[in-house]
């Protein structure tokens, strides 16, 4: 089992929780959303993003609306549905609740 | 010289070296190598090219009209080699073959940490939780505690300090005594959930039928990158329930609309001129600044003024803040804000007591000076008593209206005019003639000042065949201070005789010996005499009651 490869499972794991908490915020383009993980270190590289993007839209849980954009084509703009934003608020609970564990077994 | 290839991305033509296309092309195969696999692998190109397309234009302008090679490799930089790709995204796929391994994994480390976790106490204490409170976490330490919606908390202790100042009090105490939640461990404690890892394993359990795979391992695993979402989370993550916000709202309405108005008026009392104020009356009243200067020593006042202007205005100012965070539910913190209001209003208040207490030593000395002054009373044995015209003052003051004493205090350029002297009427137990007696009364930091200062005060008494007109002020020169300089006229009535007053007597205060009973009621042309009884009002017919302002006749 390579290190790397579970870091970057980790690092996956909560990206999903963090898109949502960032498009929860404000709709965002995805270079948007790239510019807040990669403030909080969680991503390295923009491709991977996309794959997520998609897969969450599929779930019913992002939307997107098309918008021009002056310096090439045009951007998709993402935003949480209701289904979306229930789905995070479940993750929140969670994610709370595994933070504190993880302290409590790593101290 | 490099030859250039013409390809199309997202709709938009490029011109990209040869070299440049290969790389790209290579690129672009093994990236949808990685999502062949998956149903929306067509959508994920688009989007992906579509981004590449964009940064592509970003690094064209019309001198650069070819792709080169190195745009290709930043392009490759920001969207992330194949490599990248495979890890994180192909590492999913994987992993469903290793699931069962996996949560026996799982399974074997939460049983060791269980075992770690009996050997703690698993005991709730208080901690301040700085991390959500908005100034020492005392309140939200005080929820996790008694699991009460901290809003709640923090209203009680509001509503301690309007009724009876002591929740501030309470609350420093508190937040001096109650240690901060620090560790980890000990904001568990403080939050007091229940840490068995049986209820992980349920929250473990309930994500795999409703939470996405992917969480449900990181999860598991989750540590180092936690702590970097730890505070958005933190924050999401409060909830507040919806009785406490309304009430929360209307107590915050309540205290931006009051704190206006305190701050309004206060204003008022502090810069502008206090006869402005409805409360105080329309009649000239000195502002707070002259009344300042005439008390305090030379060159205190300004200071003085600034340590009262503080101590007030911080307490309305911070009502007005704490109302409008609690109204608009803003999440701003305010901890610089509390510790910079605390300690300048600690300073104010030390301010003023220091300067008190300095003021206080000014009137550490009594002196009083008496001087007789005779009276001339025919075979009628009446000696009247008036007041003359006020001239400073209004004609129209009754001194027992006046609630406000600095509406009896004027300053001139020359002089300070007070407008309280006071009467007193006793027995003559002595002899059978009457004796006025004028005293001034002062204090002072030392005995000869005071006495100093009550000789310098200036009062008129004009004295005539059987009257006595009292001036319904006295006056200090204008570069003395304040000593609670006073005049007191004591006219002694002996046995028999009578004392008239006249209708501007209730200017000032009188006060006749055994009188209690009547002290509701007007002076202003009564007639009073001394009998084995003590004093008795003889011509009290339509005598002025001051309660209900009715005109009542008491029969003697």
């Amino acid at each position: 089992m390579k290190v790397e490869n579970t870091k970057a499972q980790m690092r996956k794991g909560i990206l999903e929780y963090c898109i949502l908490t960032v498009l929860s915020k404000r709709e965002a383009y995805p270079s948007d959303i790239i510019q807040e993980l990669k403030e909080a270190k969680l991503i390295v590289v923009e491709g991977t993003l996309y794959p997520l993007l998609t897969r969450l839209k599929n779930a019913g849980l992002l939307q997107y609306n098309w918008v021009e954009s002056s310096s090439g084509p045009p951007r998709k703009y993402y935003s949480l549905t209701e289904e979306g934003l229930q789905f995070l608020n479940e993750l929140k609970k969670t994610w709370n609740e595994l933070y504190n564990a993880v302290q409590l077994i790593s101290k | 010289m490099n030859k250039t290839i013409s390809i199309n991305i997202a709709g938009f033509v490029f011109n990209i070296e040869e070299q440049a296309y290969e790389k790209l092309s290579r690129y672009l195969d093994s990236i949808k190598n990685n999502f062949k696999n998956e149903p929306d692998c067509d959508e994920i190109m688009a989007d992906i090219e579509a981004r590449i397309a964009e940064l592509f234009q970003d690094n064209l302008s019309d001198r650069k009209e070819v792709i080169l090679d190195e745009d290709v490799e930043e392009v490759i930089g920001v969207m992330g080699k194949p490599e990248d790709y495979v890890s994180e995204e192909t590492a999913d796929n994987f992993n469903h073959n290793e699931d069962k391994e996996d949560a026996e994994y799982v399974e074997a480390e939460e049983v060791n940490s269980d075992e770690e976790h009996r050997s703690r106490p698993n005991s709730k204490r208080l901690f301040r939780d700085e991390t959500n409170g908005h100034i020492g976490g005392v309140c939200q330490g005080l929820g996790w505690f008694f699991g009460i919606d901290p809003t709640l908390i923090r209203l009680g202790f509001i509503l301690l300090t309007i009724l009876g100042g002591s929740g501030i009090l309470v609350y420093i105490i508190l937040w001096i005594v109650v240690p901060q939640a620090r560790t980890t461990a000990e904001i568990l404690e403080m939050q007091g959930e229940p840490i068995n890892l049986g209820s992980i394993k349920d929250h473990v359990k309930g994500m795999k039928d409703n939470v996405n795979e992917s969480t449900k391992k990181a999860g598991k695993r989750v540590n180092k990158a936690g702590k970097r979402v730890k505070k958005a989370v933190d924050r999401s993550g409060r909830m507040v329930s919806p009785l406490a916000e309304t009430l929360s709202k209307v107590i915050g309405g309540i205290f931006v609309v009051g704190g206006i108005c305190a701050l309004f008026l206060l204003v008022i009392i502090l810069f502008g001129n206090t006869g402005l104020l409805p409360l105080v009356g329309s009649d000239q009243v000195e502002n707070l600044n002259t009344l300042l200067d005439i008390l305090y020593p030379n060159g205190r006042s300004l200071l003085v003024f600034i340590a009262i202007a503080m101590a007030t205005l911080i307490p309305i100012i911070s009502g007005i803040v704490i109302g409008m965070k609690m109204l608009l539910t803003i999440n701003y913190r305010l901890k610089e804000y509390s510790i910079v209001a605390s300690v300048l209003w600690c300073l104010a208040i030390i301010t003023l007591v220091l300067t008190g207490i300095e003021l206080g030593v000014n009137f550490q000395n009594k002196a009083e000076i008496d001087y007789d002054v005779p009276v001339q009373i025919d075979s009628s044995n009446v000696l009247t008593i008036d007041v003359a015209e006020d001239d400073i003052f209004s004609n129209y003051i009754e001194y027992r209206q006046v609630w406000n004493f600095s509406e009896l205090i004027r300053v001139s350029d020359e002089q300070i005019f007070l407008g309280y002297p006071e009467l007193s009427i006793v027995e003559q137990a002595d002899s059978g003639d009457f004796e006025v007696t004028l005293y001034k009364l002062s204090q002072g930091k030392y005995h000869k000042e005071a006495i100093h200062k009550a000789e310098n005060i200036k009062f008129e008494l004009e004295q005539s065949e059987n009257k006595l007109l009292l001036s319904p002020y006295f006056a200090i020169d204008a570069k003395e201070k304040l000593r609670n300089q006073r005049i007191k006229v004591i006219v002694h009535v002996p046995k028999g005789k009578k004392v008239k007053f006249g209708p501007n007597i209730d200017r000032i205060m009188v006060g006749v010996d055994d009188d209690y009973y009547h002290h509701s009621e007007s002076y202003a042309n009564t007639v009073w005499t001394v009998d084995d009884g003590g004093f008795r009002c003889i011509e009290c017919k339509e005598r002025r009651v001051y309660d209900d302002n009715d005109i009542i006749i008491i029969d003697n």
